[in-house]
Parts: structure tokens; sequence; C-alpha cells
């Protein structure tokens, strides 16, 4: 690449750094390491008459000679070639710092921890577990299984059991959908951003993959730059912001569990020539801060007009 | 007394490993991990031909020798035969009577003759057969294959050949075969192999060819090397991290090495395959748009 080309990508701000790397790289003088020349003399010069391994070395010095192995250094001032030292003086060599080995299948081993000792029950007294195994003196759990999980010993009548769960709030419930999710299939093509995009819209795209058994919340921040018309069921208030930001608007729509089903399958009424349900006239009060809207079934879809709300 | 820290490392059978970090082979000279290096390629008649790359992802790894341990071991166990098998008590021949009385014998209770408490009785938990392959992550087996050919190439023990069966002249062009004798007998392969590889230690090759069917090698080779011991020859596809351990030298052929680090360098698996690939389709747009403006600055550089 010549240099103006290279400065327009980095004016460009190519978006991929790995092109550009790799750009680079391909033009690379040599690649650092200590076993190669790109010297006109590699190929042409023949080859002294014992190579050690087609890695072309870094001097034409007969290198393999163990003798000369310790101390030579090749032309360009790195170590001298590895297996110099190696190749016939393994066994006298007294370098207890950097003793020469081969890997191979015998000397191969896992990390300390990675196995752990088999338990072998009775097996006589110079082990930890013989006679009785680690099952004590007779019983129930010494002949065989012990009684089922639930059982409290037999003697309580009447117990007061702690409470051990909480039903948790319905917003928990919620399919939970990510604002930036929503702008990649937007991106990807797979949402109409000119229409409004209700939970249907959603669940047949696959932006929220799960079943939806009771609505969705919408989460997160994102930049938008277009607007958007979503119906969902609840909405968290940054990505409210976001989605207003960019001019468009969130709708919290109220959706009974029949409502939402309709929704979502309305081939499970219209394959059997049955009406759809209808919405609820109204929603409990205690929700009213909860919702915008009530839902229509089938939802209700328009052009997104760009309005600032 | 402290006897650890003084020779543990000389007295041990193992590589010396580096301090930090799992089982790493130290090395006496120092090493540029992850980057390119070169590979001469040679005919059988020790004539350098060319040089091929081997991108650094792929051979030049820190080596690491409990991946080593675990994949080699997953080979062995998958090649296990798992034929094993024992009698139960219900499956030696005999044993339905009751012997004797439950009561009034003096003796002890005994239900059948074929119990495991009785000499000649079956096995109380008797081997079955079964296989004894277990899984490894696609990850660590290509992992292995990588520092596996990182070792070879360290220690000096990997050499690539442009053809293992024709002996072709270096200056001629690659269409010609004017100059070039093919190998007929196992003795011959051998003398050259030998003298190719004369520095490196060990005494066994393996040959990595592009199959049977392929050009350099092929049936031809695996029928010369029906009676070798010291010598195997395998497809890159079906090179396994134990062969390359077990044989002291590796010798590929340069369209098996190609085939072989395409293997290792790309990426064994596609997280998002619908995302993945509308990214790519971008990229190369990108770069086809670059390419253009590339081209029209050097158009106008030029004129």
């Amino acid at each position: 690449m010549s240099r103006a080309a290279t400065s327009l990508l980095v004016r460009l701000g190519a978006a991929c750094q790995r092109s550009l790397g790799v750009a680079l790289a391909d033009t690379a003088a040599a690649p650092s390491c200590s076993y190669t020349t790109f010297a006109a003399g590699a190929l042409s010069a023949h080859a002294p008459a014992l190579r050690l391994c087609s890695l072309a070395s870094s001097g034409a010095s007969p290198s393999w000679l163990p003798s000369s192995g310790a101390g030579t250094r090749g032309p360009s001032g790195l170590a001298a070639w590895p297996a110099s030292t190696r190749g016939f003086a393994s066994g006298g060599d007294p370098r207890p710092e950097a003793p020469e080995y081969f890997v191979g299948l015998g000397n191969l081993r896992d990390n300390p921890g990675a196995t752990r000792q088999r338990i072998r029950v009775g097996r006589g007294d110079s082990g930890r577990r013989n006679k009785y195994g680690g099952r004590g003196m007779k019983g129930q759990k010494a002949h065989g299984r012990g009684p089922h999980i639930l059982f409290d010993g037999g003697q309580l009548h009447w117990l007061k059991f702690p409470v051990t769960r909480q039903r948790p709030s319905y917003e928990v419930l919620y399919a939970q959908l990510g604002l930036s999710r929503v702008a990649e299939f937007v991106a990807l093509g797979l949402l109409d951003p000119s229409r409004t995009i209700t939970m249907k819209h959603l669940y047949d795209s696959g932006c929220v993959t799960s079943n939806i058994k009771y609505g969705v919340m919408l989460y997160g921040k994102a930049r938008l730059s277009y607007p958007l018309d979503l119906q969902v069921t609840a909405c968290a208030p940054e990505s409210r912001a976001s989605v207003e930001a960019a001019g468009g608007r969130v709708t919290r729509v109220y959706y009974t569990r029949e409502g939402l089903g309709a929704v979502l399958h309305p081939e499970k009424f219209t394959e059997r020539r049955l009406p759809l349900p209808l919405p609820p006239p109204r929603w409990h009060p205690r929700h009213d801060a909860k919702f915008d809207a009530i839902g229509l079934i089938p939802p209700a879809v328009q052009h997104v007009q760009a309005t600032a709300m | 007394m402290v006897l650890r820290e003084a020779g543990d490392e000389a007295l041990s059978p193992h590589p010396p490993s580096t301090g930090e970090g799992p089982l790493t082979v130290r090395y006496p000279f120092p090493i540029d991990y992850y980057a390119n290096r070169e590979a001469v390629v040679y005919n059988l008649d020790e004539q350098p031909m060319g040089l091929v790359s081997l991108p650094g992802a792929a051979f030049n790894v820190p080596v690491r020798i409990d991946i080593l341990h675990r994949v080699a071991r997953y080979w062995r166990a998958k090649w296990q035969q798992g034929t094993h098998k024992g009698k139960s008590r219900g499956e030696v021949r005999g044993g339905g009577r009751k012997p004797r009385p439950q009561k009034k014998t003096g003796m002890s209770r005994q239900g059948s003759i074929r119990s495991p408490l009785w000499k000649g009785g079956g096995c109380a938990h008797p081997p079955r057969p079964r296989s004894h392959a277990h899984e490894l992550p696609r990850a660590t087996r290509l992992l292995g294959m990588r520092c596996a050919l990182s070792a070879k190439i360290n220690e000096g023990r990997f050499f690539v050949v442009d053809d293992l069966l024709t002996v072709r002249d270096p200056s001629s062009t690659s269409d010609s075969s004017a100059a070039s004798s093919s190998i007929r007998q196992y003795r011959d392969l051998k003398d050259r192999l030998t003298r190719l590889t004369a520095g490196s230690f060990g005494s066994s090759w393996l040959l990595v060819d592009s199959g049977e069917a392929g050009t350099d090698g092929g049936v031809r080779l695996r029928k010369l090397l029906k009676q070798a011991v010291v010598m195997e020859a395998m497809a890159p596809e079906q090179l396994t991290v134990y062969h390359v351990l077990k044989y002291n030298r590796i010798v590929l052929t340069r369209s098996a090495l190609k085939r072989l680090s395409d293997m290792l360098t790309r990426p064994h698996r596609v997280p998002k395959p619908a995302k993945h690939a509308w990214w790519q389709q971008r990229k190369q747009a990108l770069e086809a748009t670059v390419a253009e403006l590339n081209a029209a600055a050097e158009a106008t550089a030029s004129a």
C-alpha cells in the first residue's frame, strides 16, 4: 500500500482495526524471530552439509558442533541455534539450569490438583476407610438408603415453617429486552422502524427469544439516530429518555394473559374461527402509574412520524 | 532440610517449566511467541526449494505440557478397546438353589453357591464392556496440536519437503518433470530422510502428505511404509497430538502444511452465524471501497 493510501485509511477511521493491522503486517520487512533471515544468501548459498531443521538458521556457521554451540552468537547478535547444544551433548552437559529435554509421550504431566485420589472402601487396616467404610455402626443408613429427604425424624407433630419463598413483583417476570438489541435488529433490517414496533413484531423477528408470558420490559441506554414507536409492557426511565431524545415514543400497553396470548399467537383463534378476545375496559387503580394505554387486540400499528415528544 | 529448591528441576524427568502460569515449557533461548516464522522447503536431495511461512498463531505458541498430557490421554482413551467383561453372580453357571437350610445347621446362612463371598462365585462389581472415550473441548484439542507442533519446531525436529516420492530439481519450474527421479524403495526413502534430518535428535519419522489421494505420497507411499516401524504416513486430517509426540521427527509436504495451518488458524466456531455473516459482508464492502480508493489514489499519484 502506498503511503497516501495508508493515510487515507487512517483518515477514514477504518472500522476494522484488524484489517489495517493485517495490511501493515503483510508489508512488514521480516518476522521478529531469531531463526529467519531474508538475506539473498539464504537460498542461493548452499546450505551446510548438516542442518537441524527446515527453519533457516541465523548464520551459515556449522553451529551443530557441541563445542561451538555454547558460545556461538549469530551475526544478528541473537542466541545460537537451540538444537546445536542439544543434539549430541545432552547426556554430559552439566548445566542444571537449562537441561535439554524433548517433549515426548514419556514426560507429559497435568497441572497439580488436576487429579484426586480415588476413594476405595474396605481395603484393610492400612487404609483410611476399612471395616465400616465410612458408614458407622448399624442403622438404616448403614444397611441401605436413609429415609427420604423431607423426613424430620418422626417425632414432631405441628410445625411452623419459615417463609422460604416470595412471589416476585410482576416486573421481574417480564421478558427483559435491551434497547441496544432493538437497535441492532433495526440495523439488520429485521425490525421496521417506519411502523410501530409491538411485542408481536419483537417476538416474530426473534428480538425477544423466549416465550413471552407476562410482557416485555425495555431497559438500557442506546444512542439512537432515528425515531422509534415502541409498544411494550414496561420501560426503564433511561431507555424512555433515549428513545424520546431521538424523537420517538414508548407506550406502556396493558394486556391480560389471554390478550397477550391472542396478540402473539392469533392463529390459535383464527384457525378455529373464533373471535379474538376483547381488551379489558380498564386496569385496577393500583396499576395507574404503570401503564399508558390499554393494548388493542390485534395491536394498533401506525406509521411513525418524527415528532419530538 | 530443604531439598526442594536445590535441584528439583534437574532431577525431575519432566521438561522445565516457567515459574508463572500453568506448565509451560521453558527453553534455554528466548522465543518471540505468536510471531510468524519461515521454514525452508527442501527436496529429498537436501536442496532448498523455497520458503514457506508458518503463522505464529498456529506454530509459535507457548508449549503447554498439561494440555499435551490431556490431549494424549484423550486419544489413548478413545482408542481403548473396552472389551473387558467379568461374570456376576447371575452369570456364573449354577447357584440357583439354596445350598443348605436357613436354620439349625450350625453354619452360616447362604443363598447361593455363586455369591461373591464364595470361592468360584461371581464378581460383585464385574467389569463391563464400555467405551473409555471422554470429551475434550475442541479448543483444547486444537491448542494441543498447536503446542505439539511448536514444540517440534523449537526442538529443531520439524521439516518441510515439497514431495515425498519424487525428487524434483529446485531450479526447474514446477511443471517440468524432466530432471526428477522417483523413489521406489523404502530403503532409499529412509536413507534420504536420515540425511535430510541428520542433526536433530531421534530416529523415527512421521510423514504428513496430502492423504491417500494426493500426488506427494499417497497410496504408493503407504505401500512402501507398510512394513516400516520407524516411519508412518498420515494425512493432515488424521494427524493427532499423540502421533506428533510419538515420532521424533515430523516431515510435512507443502500442501499438507498449508492445510494444517489453515485448520489451526481458522476460528473453530462462529458464535453468532447470522450476525457474523452480516458483519463479514459489511467488512468486505468496506475493504472493496478502500481498495477502489487506493487504486484511484495510486493512479492519480502515478499520473
